[in-house]
């Protein structure tokens, strides 16, 4: 096509968008709530995750998992050594009975499964608490010390557990909301598309019968729905950098300013979201004039 | 030019528009399709623009087998041919000469030509003067010339004319045929389908008559007569 009918497509998207003003605000609306739900969601999920890999360096409780082979004697007389390390705060030995009942209790009614073991496959252990999350680099280094020690786990708990709890029922729940968000979002633009076509049927019905193709005819349509994707995407993009440009100092009056420590630059991921929202909101408008227009562009019905 | 072999159409609710329809019309013919409402003319243009594809049967045009088209080759299959309504369906916000041109933009004409060509095309159908009017300000018969002028722009081999006089009175009716006469001895084949029992009769061109779907009579007034097989 050339350069000038694909200018007059953009322009005749955007009168059209004019005419139907109502609608287009609906449109416009209706994506960027979505997509600002969308980026809601994404910030909390990509921050969390950021505190997550940053506590996982800062752990206060280890536990370290023995070898088999090791007899009564050793296993005591390692605890006495790491008892005395000046990081540890205190020592839980647990033996593989502990460890296998432990599990038989968690499993419930699956228990029984555990019946059928010949041997315990469990190994014997010790959880380790540390005095301060800042003595875990040095703890860990003796530790590596030692021998008769399988393998090495540390934790923060409370803290992770907690935090994956709380981004894995976002995820599920956020995704669900977001798909059915999108899915009225194309539907609305689509319907606005639909009065864009409604209005030039008999412009259609000419090309039609004078042989333009498909696509030119749909090209006004899908400029138009494109221009209000990235219109909705283009706000509810302003609205997410200005917001999390501002959450400093919200949480700061919140109270919980240590948060703030943690949280990811915002030169970090806005690009990452400028493209993300800016295929989605192409993606909807896209979609949503396609289905608008399909219905004019079939052959007569037989 | 146009090839019907053996074509019969049914539609979905079972009704059997096209029965088994025979018909060979030459390059730069005029005929004209008469039989009363329902008949199966309009089945039988809708075919030609390959609108729809026949139940059985096989149709050629300008010598491409036109069932086998493709849908992305049909928009260039309708450039080879041109259409016009009893209802001109013309744009009412569009002067003359833009609905004209709209005919040429919207298959990607190159500005240039657009301004060589549809001047052309309006003294072919006497409306230069009228150019920059708009349709509400000619006559229906003024308004099917537009239509015919816009159906001719972009040169097509075949003119199609579904019942072109329905809405216009009897000396317009006639006016018009010349104008139609012009173009086919200029080398357009023509098919045109018709009630108009006066236009039939006044020119000697040939006549398809179907009737419920079938062929009944295929006449040719200026040599012999052929009766349906
Ligand atoms: N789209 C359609 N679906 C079902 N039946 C149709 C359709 N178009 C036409 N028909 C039927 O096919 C027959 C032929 O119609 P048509 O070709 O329009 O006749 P004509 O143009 O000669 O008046 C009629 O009985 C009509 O009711
Ligand atoms: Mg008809």
């Amino acid at each position: 096509m050339k350069r000038s009918s694909g200018f007059r497509q953009i322009r005749e998207g955007f009168i059209s968008a004019w005419r139907h003003k109502a609608m287009s605000v609906a449109s416009v609306g209706s994506v960027s709530v979505a997509l600002l739900i969308l980026g809601v969601a994404l910030l909390i999920v990509l921050n969390v995750n950021a505190v997550v890999e940053k506590t996982r360096e800062n752990f206060d409780q280890i536990q370290i998992y023995l070898n088999d082979d090791m007899g009564y004697t050793d296993v005591v007389a390692m605890g006495k050594t790491i008892e005395a390390y000046p990081e540890v705060l205190s020592l839980q030995f647990i033996s593989k009975e502990d460890a296998l009942a432990e599990m038989k209790a968690n499993w419930g009614d699956q228990a029984e499964l555990l019946e059928s073991l010949d041997t315990n496959p469990l190994p014997n252990s010790y959880i380790i608490q540390l005095n301060s999350i800042y003595y875990s680099k040095s703890a860990l280094l003796r530790l590596s010390g030692l021998g008769g020690i399988e393998k090495i786990r540390n934790y923060n708990q409370d803290m992770i557990n907690r935090l994956i709890e709380m981004t894995e029922g976002l995820r599920t729940f956020s995704v669900g909301l977001i798909l059915a968000l999108i899915l009225v979002s194309v539907f609305i633009i689509s319907n606005t598309i639909k009065l864009a076509v409604e209005g030039r049927k008999d412009e259609i019905f000419i090309m039609k019968s004078v042989g333009a193709t498909n696509g030119f005819i749909r090209g006004p349509f899908v400029v138009e729905g494109i221009i209000l994707g990235i219109v909705g995407a283009g706000l509810s993009f302003g609205v997410l950098s200005l917001g999390y440009m501002n959450i400093a100092e919200l949480l700061e009056q919140a109270g919980i300013s240590f948060v703030v420590s943690y949280l990811i630059p915002i030169e970090g991921i806005m690009q990452d979201i400028i493209v993300l929202f800016g295929t989605l909101g192409i993606g909807i408008g896209a979609l949503g004039s396609l289905s608008a227009v399909k219905k004019q562009l079939g052959r007569k019905k037989a | 030019m146009i090839r019907f072999e053996n074509v019969s159409k049914i539609y979905k609710n079972e009704v059997g528009a096209l029965k088994n329809l025979d018909l060979k019309v030459g390059r730069g013919e005029f005929i004209f399709l008469v039989g009363e409402s329902g008949a199966g003319k309009s089945t039988m243009i809708n075919l030609l623009l390959k609108e729809m594809d026949p139940t059985s049967g096989c149709i050629y045009f300008d010598g491409r087998e036109i069932t086998e088209l493709s849908n992305r080759k049909i928009p260039y299959h309708k450039r080879d041919i041109g259409i016009v309504y009893q209802d001109f369906k013309l744009l009412n916000h569009k002067t003359v000469y833009e609905n004209v041109a709209f005919g040429m933009e919207v298959v990607g004409a190159g500005r240039k030509e657009i301004q060589r060509q549809v001047p052309t095309i309006l003294s072919l159908v006497n409306l230069s003067r009228k150019s920059t009017r708009y349709p509400h300000e000619l006559s229906g018969g003024e308004q099917q010339r537009v239509s015919i002028a816009r159906a001719l722009v972009n040169n097509p081999k075949l003119l199609i004319a579904d019942e072109p006089t329905g809405n216009l009175d009897p000396a317009t009716s006639i006016e018009l045929m010349e104008y139609f006469i012009h173009i086919c001895n200029k080398g357009t084949t023509i098919v045109m389908s018709t009630h108009d029992h006066t236009i039939v009769d006044r020119y000697r061109f040939r006549v398809v008559r179907l009737s419920e779907g079938e062929l009944v009579s295929d006449i040719r007034r200026r040599g012999e007569r052929h009766e349906a097989i």
